[in-house]
C-alpha cells in the first residue's frame, strides 16, 4: 500500500479513488479533509483541500467558482482562470498529500495524468511584537514573528537587496524544518559561510524544535557552558551582524535568530550602544562587563574572606560583619549558596508565573524574604547586599544565554572560594580564561580580541568609538571588506 | 578531537574528586575568631612577659566590642597561646595595628618581640610600634576610646592622626624596623600615655637600636622630623623676643605690652639637605630652608613691608637653628643618632661598612652647623 | 637529516605576541626573590650586575636568532641534528628535555612555598600542584594557540600589579642607594650570574620559531621582550632597594612580596594575601609553556603523540614534588637549576653560532655550484 504513494503511474484513476486514498490512508481519516466534485458537461472533477490549511473564502470565491463555472473541464482553463500564481503538476499521491499540508488547494479532472495544486494557505501569524528578552529603550523594538517570510521581509527592508544572499535548508527527516542561511555575499567571509553550510548539510536529526535548539546542534563545542552562537530576537541586531559580516539563520516557527561567528564580547554588546551616542556607548558596555565581573565574584569574595582571608577586611566592615555573622548558625559558604539559592528561586517562579502574579512575587521575595531571612538570623545582612547586587549585575547581559551562564557559573566559583579561598578563586578564573581561549565560534577564535591580541578591533568592543574614528568592520570576522565607510575629513 | 574531550571529562572529575578531602583544611571563619588589635607587652621581676590582648568581640548584645585578656608566657606566641585558654575564640594576630612595650621591656629592648611579626607573614607590615612609660597593661585597660571599637583601633587611630597631621614621624612596623637595621639611624616610637582615662601621645620616645634611651617632647619632635623627613603641611608654634620688631609694632600698639610674642606658621613645607662636610672631624653642615603661611602672630606688624618681614624671616631662622642645636645635643647625650647623620657619614666612606659600636663612638663627638632660611610666603589677609 | 616541521600557515602565529609570551617566559617565580639574591651579591650595585645579565641576554637572543635563521623552519633540536648527526643530536636535545622538566618542577614547588607561606601554611602541597597541573594540562592538551593564548590573556591580567609598587616608591629611602659603585667586578660578575635564574626562559623561542609567521620581525620582538623583562627586574629591584634598609633586605626572602605587605585598599585592607593567590597566573604561563617546550622535545626524539607527553611530564611533575617539601630543599634545588640555567640558556647558543657560521657558508657554496 505504501508503495502506491510514490508510484508516478497512479494517475488516471477515478475521482472516488483518489477521494478515498488520500482520506483513509494519508490522513488518517482526518475530519477536516474538505472536497468537492464537480460536474461540468458530463466531466468530473474532484476539488480536495485542508479546511484549517487554506483561506477557505479565496478557495470558493476563485478556485471553486472558476471550476464551476468553466465552459470546459481542463487544466488550461483552469490555470488561465485561477488568478493565483505557483500552480504546479503533481502526480504521485504522497507529492499530492505533501502539498495539501502545505496550504495547497488539488484539483483533479477525472482521467487526466496528473493533477494541479494551487498555493492558497492559510498564514495565522503573529503581528510584529515588542521585543520582550532582549527589549530595548532606545531604537527600533520590534522583534522577528514566528513566519519564516515574515522575517525575511524585515530583514530585505532593512538590507541591501543585491548582495543580501539566503540559502534554503531543509533540515528534519520527521518534520522537515526551512533553514535560511543569510549573509551578504559581497562582506561576509568565505569560509564562514562554507564551514555553516556544511554544518546544516551533514546534520541529520529528526526535528528542529526551535533556531535555539538548532545552535546546539551546530554549535562548536556542545560541553561548554558558555554559547557559542548568538540567538537574537532583534532584526535590527541581526542586520547590523550581517553586515559586520556574520552569518545568519533563520528557522521557520522560530521568532529568534542565530547569528555566527561570535566573540565572547558580542554577548555584552547591544544595537543600542550604537544607537545612543558613543560615549554613553561604551559607559554601558564598560558597565555591563564590570557587572558581569562583579557578578561572578563578588560572593566567592565574601565567601573566601570570610571563611579563610579575615585579614582583607576593612576595619570599619569587620566589626559589622562579625556581628551579624555571629548569628547566624552555618559556615558562610552554606550561608551563601542557600541565599543565592533563594534569589534563582524567586526569579524562576517570577519566570514561570503569569506577569501579574510574577511582580507580586517579585515583592514577597525581594523585601519580605529578604527582611525575614536576616532577621531571623539566617544570613548576614552584607550577603543579602551581595547577593542581590550580583543578581542584579547578572541580569544587565543583553543575551539571556550569557546572563543564565553567568548565573550557574557563580555556584561552582562559591564553592571553591568555600573550600580553598583565595586560592579557589584564581584556579577558577585561570580555567575560565583557558576555556574560553579553547573555544571557538564556527572555528573563528571566541576570545577575540583579547585573543588573538586584535587592538584594531578595540574600537568597538569594550568601548564604542566615535564613527570618525570607528569606520572600520571588526577585523576578526575577517570580512571581505574592511572598511564600512571612507574616513570623514574633519 | 574525542580523544581531548575524553582528557577533558577525565580532569574536571578529578577535579571533583579533589573538593571531598581538602574539607579538611583547616578554616579561620570570622565568628569564630577572636582578632587582637592590639598587644601590650610588660615584664615582670621573674622576667617573665606579661602580655595583654585586646580582642575585637562580635556580639550585638554586647555594646562594648572589646575584650582585654591578661597572660603570661616567655615568647610573643605563648603569650598569645596562654590567652586564648581563657577565650573561647582562636586567637589570631591577621589585623594586628598596634605594639605597646611597657616601660620594662623598651628600657632593655624590644627586638626579641618582634621577631615573629616579621617572621609570619598574616600579620601586617602596617602596625604601630609604641612604647608608654607606665605598663601597658594600665594603657590598654583605659576605657575611653572614642566610637572605636576598642582600645587597640584607638591607639592606631590615634598614631595615624598624628602621623598624618606630621605631628610625629611614623613608627609603621616596616619603618621601625628599617630605621633599627639601618646603621646611624635610630627609630623613634610615640610614647603613650594616660590622662584621665584617655590614651594620648604626649612625648615621643628615641630608641638606641631598639631600647629607649630618651624622649623628646610635641615641640622638639618637629625639629626633629624637619632633619629626617618633609612636611607638606607641617604647623609651628614659635616663641620669638619682642625687642627686635621694637619698631614696626609701635605702629600699632603704641608701647610695648608684652617682650614675647608668639608666631604660628601653618602649610609649612622643608628642604633639608645633611652635607658632611670633613669627613676626619665628622663636620657636618646642615642646610634648612622653610617656607610656610603665617596664620597667627600675638603682635601685630605690617608685614607687607619687606624690612619687617625679613627682620621676622631673620628671627624666625635663628629661634629654628636654636631648636635644632637643642634637639642634636639631646639626642647626642642618650648617644642616639635619629636623623641619619650616621648614613651619611657610611655614604662617604666607600669600601667598609660602618658599624653600630663605631658610630656610637662618633656620634657625641659629632659637630652640625645649620644653615636655616625661612620664607614667609603668605600671612592671610590682613597685613 | 631530520624530519622537517611542517607548520601549515594558518596555524601559525603572529611574531608580535613573541614580546608578550617571551616576557612572561622570563617573569615568574623568580622575580619575588630576585632583589635579594641580587643584593647579597653586588649589593647596592645591583643595577650594574643586571645591566651585565642584559648585555649577555640580547647578544644570547641575537646568537639564537642568527642560528634559527640559518635554518629555515627548523626547532632546536633539528638543528642540533643537522649539527651533530641523529642519536648525538638526540642526546643533547634530551639534556634539555631534562632541564626543562626541571624548571617546570622548580617554579612549581617554589609557588607551593608562596603559598604555604603567605596564605595557607597548612595547604597541603599536592593539592596545590594538581590544580597547577590540571590547569597546564587543560591549556597545553588545546596545542600551542591555546598555550600563548593563556600567556597573553594572563600577561593582562597580571601586568597591571606593576602599579602596586607606586605606594612602595613613596617609601623609598635615596639613602639606601648609596655609596655606589663600590663593589668589585667578581661580586658584579656572580650577581649577573644570579639575575641569570630570574631571566632564564627566552630558550622558549628555540621551540616556537617554527610556528611564528613574519619570521623577519622576530628578532626585534624577542630583543624587544628581553628590554622589558629587564625593565621589569630593574624597576623591582631599584624599588626594593629604596624600599628596605640594606640589612632588612638581606633578611626579606621574597622582597617583592614582602613590599607589597604595606599595600591596603578600601576592600581590600592586606592585597599580599590577593597579590600571592595573582601570583599563579604570572606562574602559569612558565607552567603552561615549559610543559609544552618539555613534551614537544619529547617528541621530537622519541617520536609518538605530543598529549601523551603533556600527561606524563604533569604525572611526573606531580611525583617529583614531593622530594621539596622544605625550604631548604626548594632553595638548594632552586640554586642548581639556576646554574644549569646559565649554560644551557645562555653557553649552548654561543656555542651553536660557529655551526650555524659553517653551515650558511657551505650553503652558499652549494648555492653557487648549482647556479
Amino acid at each position: 500500500m505504501k508503495r502506491r504513494f510514490r508510484q508516478s503511474s497512479y494517475f488516471p484513476c477515478k475521482i472516488e479513488t483518489l477521494q478515498q486514498d488520500l482520506f483513509t490512508d494519508f490522513f488518517n481519516s482526518s475530519p477536516d479533509l474538505a472536497s468537492k466534485t464537480v460536474n461540468v458537461e458530463g466531466q468530473k472533477a474532484l476539488i480536495i483541500y485542508m479546511d484549517y490549511l487554506v483561506r477557505e473564502e479565496e478557495v470558493y470565491n476563485h478556485i471553486t467558482s472558476k471550476v464551476q463555472g468553466a465552459k470546459q473541464l481542463d487544466y488550461q482553463t483552469i490555470e488561465s482562470e485561477v488568478p493565483v500564481t505557483d500552480i504546479m503538476e503533481l502526480k504521485t499521491l504522497n507529492e499530492i498529500g505533501g502539498a495539501l499540508i502545505e496550504g495547497y488547494v488539488c484539483v483533479y479532472i477525472e482521467k487526466e495524468k496528473h493533477c494541479i495544486v494551487i498555493p492558497v494557505p492559510r498564514i495565522d501569524q503573529r503581528k510584529p511584537a515588542k521585543a520582550e528578552t532582549e527589549s530595548l529603550i532606545f531604537g527600533p523594538q520590534i522583534s522577528f514573528s514566528d513566519s519564516i517570510d515574515v522575517n525575511m521581509n524585515f530583514i530585505h527592508k532593512r538590507l541591501d537587496t543585491k548582495t543580501l544572499t539566503a540559502e534554503k535548508f531543509i533540515i528534519g527527516d520527521k518534520i522537515p524544518s526551512e533553514v535560511r542561511l543569510i549573509y551578504l555575499s559581497d562582506i561576509a567571509n568565505d569560509e564562514a559561510v562554507q564551514e555553516m553550510r556544511s554544518r546544516l548539510n551533514s546534520l541529520q536529526v529528526d526535528d528542529v524544535l526551535d533556531s535555539s535548539a538548532l545552535t546546539q546542534y551546530v554549535e562548536d563545542n556542545s560541553y561548554s557552558i558558555f554559547p557559542q552562537f548568538l540567538v537574537t530576537e532583534l532584526p535590527d541586531r541581526f542586520c547590523y551582524s550581517l553586515k559586520e559580516g556574520r552569518v545568519g539563520l533563520l528557522v521557520d516557527k522560530s521568532p529568534t535568530a542565530v547569528i555566527a561567528p561570535v566573540s565572547f564580547l558580542s554577548f555584552f554588546q547591544t544595537t543600542e550602544d550604537i544607537y545612543t551616542r558613543w560615549n554613553m556607548g561604551s559607559f554601558i558596555r564598560l558597565m555591563r562587563l564590570v557587572g558581569m565581573f562583579l557578578s561572578i565574584i563578588l560572593t566567592p569574595l565574601y565567601v573566601a574572606a570570610l571563611t579563610y582571608h579575615y585579614e582583607i577586611i576593612p576595619d570599619a566592615l569587620l566589626v559589622s560583619l562579625g556581628h551579624s555573622r555571629s548569628r547566624v548558625p552555618f559556615p558562610p559558604l552554606l550561608e551563601a549558596l542557600i541565599l543565592e539559592f533563594l534569589i534563582e528561586l524567586i526569579r524562576e517562579a517570577g519566570a514561570r508565573l503569569p506577569t501579574k502574579v510574577g511582580q507580586t512575587m517579585g515583592i514577597v521575595g525581594g523585601i519580605v524574604v529578604g527582611q525575614a531571612v536576616v532577621q531571623a538570623g539566617f544570613t548576614s545582612n552584607i550577603l543579602i547586599i551581595i547577593v542581590a547586587l550580583s543578581a542584579l549585575a547578572s541580569f544587565t547581559a543583553p543575551s539571556y544565554l550569557m546572563g543564565s551562564a553567568i548565573r550557574i557559573l557563580r555556584f561552582p566559583l562559591i564553592i571553591l572560594a568555600g573550600f580553598w579561598g583565595f586560592i579557589g578563586i584564581m584556579f577558577s578564573f585561570a580555567f575560565i580564561s583557558i576555556h574560553l581561549i579553547r573555544q571557538r565560534s564556527l572555528n573563528f577564535p571566541y576570545f577575540v580580541p583579547i585573543y588573538p591580541f586584535q587592538p584594531r578591533d578595540f574600537d568597538n568592543s569594550f568601548i564604542r568609538l566615535p564613527f570618525l574614528w570607528s569606520y572600520k568592520r571588526a577585523y576578526s570576522n575577517r570580512p571581505k571588506k574592511i572598511r564600512r565607510f571612507k574616513k570623514p575629513n574633519r | 578531537m574525542q580523544n581531548n574531550r575524553k582528557i577533558t571529562l577525565l580532569i574536571v572529575g578529578l577535579l571533583s574528586m579533589m573538593i571531598i578531602p581538602s574539607c579538611s583544611h583547616s578554616k579561620d571563619v570570622i565568628e569564630k575568631l577572636g582578632v587582637v588589635s592590639a598587644y601590650g607587652f610588660d615584664q615582670n621581676e621573674e622576667q617573665v612577659l606579661e602580655g595583654t590582648t585586646v580582642l575585637y568581640q562580635f556580639n550585638p548584645d554586647i555594646t562594648n566590642a572589646s575584650q582585654i585578656i591578661h597572660s603570661t608566657g616567655s615568647t610573643f606566641n605563648m603569650v598569645r597561646s596562654n590567652a586564648n585558654k581563657k577565650s573561647g575564640y582562636k586567637i589570631v594576630n591577621g589585623k594586628l595595628q598596634t605594639l605597646l612595650f611597657g616601660p620594662t621591656i623598651a628600657k632593655k629592648g624590644v627586638f626579641p618581640y618582634l621577631d615573629t611579626i616579621e617572621r609570619d607573614a598574616a600579620i601586617s607590615d602596617m602596625l604601630y610600634v609604641t612604647i608608654s612609660e607606665e605598663p601597658a597593661r594600665d594603657i590598654l585597660s583605659a576605657s575611653n576610646y572614642e566610637e572605636a571599637p576598642n582600645i587597640g583601633v584607638y591607639l592606631n587611630r590615634l598614631v595615624d592622626t598624628a602621623v598624618l597631621d606630621e605631628k610625629i614621624v611614623s613608627s609603621k612596623f616596616h619603618e621601625f624596623m628599617r630605621d633599627y637595621l639601618q646603621v646611624g639611624r635610630e627609630p623613634l616610637v610615640p610614647i603613650i600615655s594616660i590622662k584621665q582615662n584617655k590614651a594620648a601621645i604626649e612625648e615621643v620616645g628615641i630608641m638606641q637600636g631598639d631600647s629607649h634611651v630618651g624622649s623628646f617632647s610635641m615641640k622638639e619632635i618637629f625639629f626633629v622630623r624637619l632633619l629626617r623627613e618633609e612636611f607638606n603641611e607641617g604647623r609651628l608654634d614659635l616663641e620669638l623676643e619682642t625687642k627686635p620688631f621694637q619698631d614696626y609694632i609701635k605702629e600699632y600698639q603704641g608701647d610695648n605690652r608684652e617682650d614675647k610674642m608668639f608666631i604660628v606658621i601653618d602649610q609649612l613645607q622643608n628642604n633639608s639637605k645633611i652635607n658632611l662636610t670633613n669627613v676626619d672631624h665628622l663636620t657636618y653642615e646642615v642646610d634648612v630652608s622653610i617656607h610656610g603661611r603665617i596664620v597667627e602672630m600675638s603682635q601685630r606688624m605690617n608685614l607687607d613691608k619687606a624690612a619687617p618681614l625679613r627682620k621676622l624671616e631673620e628671627e624666625i631662622d635663628k629661634k629654628i637653628k636654636k631648636n635644632l642645636e637643642a634637639v642634636v645635643k639631646k639626642a647626642q647625650q642618650v648617644n642616639a643618632d635619629v636623623f641619619g647623620f650616621g648614613v651619611k657619614y657610611n655614604n662617604r666612606t666607600r669600601g667598609e661598612e660602618l658599624t653600630r659600636e663605631q658610630w656610637q663612638d662618633l656620634f657625641p663627638n659629632i659637630e652640625v652647623d645649620f644653615n636655616v632660611s625661612t620664607e614667609i610666603k603668605r600671612f592671610g589677609i590682613v597685613q | 637529516m631530520p624530519e622537517n616541521l611542517n607548520i601549515p600557515d594558518h596555524k601559525k602565529l603572529k611574531a608580535i605576541y613573541l614580546v608578550i609570551v617571551l616576557h612572561t617566559m622570563q617573569i615568574g617565580v623568580g622575580i619575588a626573590g630576585h632583589p635579594r639574591v641580587v643584593f647579597l651579591e653586588s649589593g647596592r650595585d645591583s643595577f650594574i650586575s643586571i645591566l651585565i645579565a642584559a648585555i649577555a641576554l640580547h647578544i644570547v637572543i641575537a646568537c639564537i636568532v642568527y642560528v634559527l635563521r640559518s635554518f629555515d623552519g627548523q626547532d632546536l633540536h633539528g638543528i642540533l641534528a643537522q649539527f651533530f648527526g641523529k642519536w648525538f643530536g638526540k642526546l643533547i636535545t634530551f639534556l634539555f628535555i631534562i632541564y626543562f622538566f626541571l624548571l617546570f618542577i622548580s617554579v612549581l614547588v617554589n609557588y607551593i612555598e608562596f603559598v604555604h607561606a603567605f596564605i595557607f601554611p597548612d595547604m597541603s602541597s599536592w593539592f596545590i600542584s594538581l590544580c597547577l597541573l590540571s590547569l597546564v594540562l587543560y591549556a597545553v592538551l588545546g596545542g600551542v594557540r591555546v598555550a600563548v593564548g593563556a600567556c597573553i590573556v594572563f600577561f593582562f591580567g597580571s601586568v597591571w600589579m606593576f602599579g602596586l609598587l607606586i605606594e612602595p616608591i613613596t617609601y623609598i629611602q635615596y639613602d639606601n642607594y648609596l655609596p655606589m659603585f663600590e663593589a668589585s667586578p667578581r661580586e658584579l660578575m656572580s650577581g649577573a650570574l644570579k639575575t641569570s635564574y630570574t631571566i632564564i626562559g627566552f630558550e622558549l623561542l628555540w621551540f616556537l620559531y617554527p610556528y611564528l609567521k613574519d619570521k623577519n620581525k622576530v628578532h626585534r620582538y624577542s630583543q624587544l621582550a628581553m628590554s622589558l623583562t629587564i625593565l621589569s627586574v630593574l624597576f623591582i629591584t631599584f624599588v626594593s632597594i629604596g624600599f628596605y634598609s640594606n640589612n632588612q633586605l638581606e633578611d626579606k626572602i621574597w622582597p617583592l612580596l614582602s613590599t607589597i605587605k604595606i599595600i591596603s585598599f578600601p576592600m581590600f585592607e592586606r592585597f599580599d594575601i590577593v597579590t600571592v593567590a595573582l601570583w599563579m597566573i604570572i606562574i602559569l604561563p612558565n607552567l603552561i609553556l615549559f610543559c609544552w617546550m618539555t613534551s614537544m622535545s619529547a617528541k621530537r626524539v622519541f617520536g609518538g603523540k605530543e598529549n601523551y607527553y603533556m600527561i606524563t611530564v604533569c604525572s611526573l611533575a606531580f611525583i617529583a614534588h614531593y622530594f621539596f617539601d622544605s625550604r631548604y630543599n626548594v632553595n638548594f634545588f632552586t640554586n642548581y637549576v639556576g646554574q644549569a640555567g646559565v649554560i644551557f640558556g645562555f653557553v649552548v647558543p654561543i656555542l651553536l653560532v660557529p655551526f650555524a657560521m659553517y653551515y650558511r657558508r657551505k650553503g652558499a657554496k652549494q648555492h653557487a655550484k648549482q647556479s
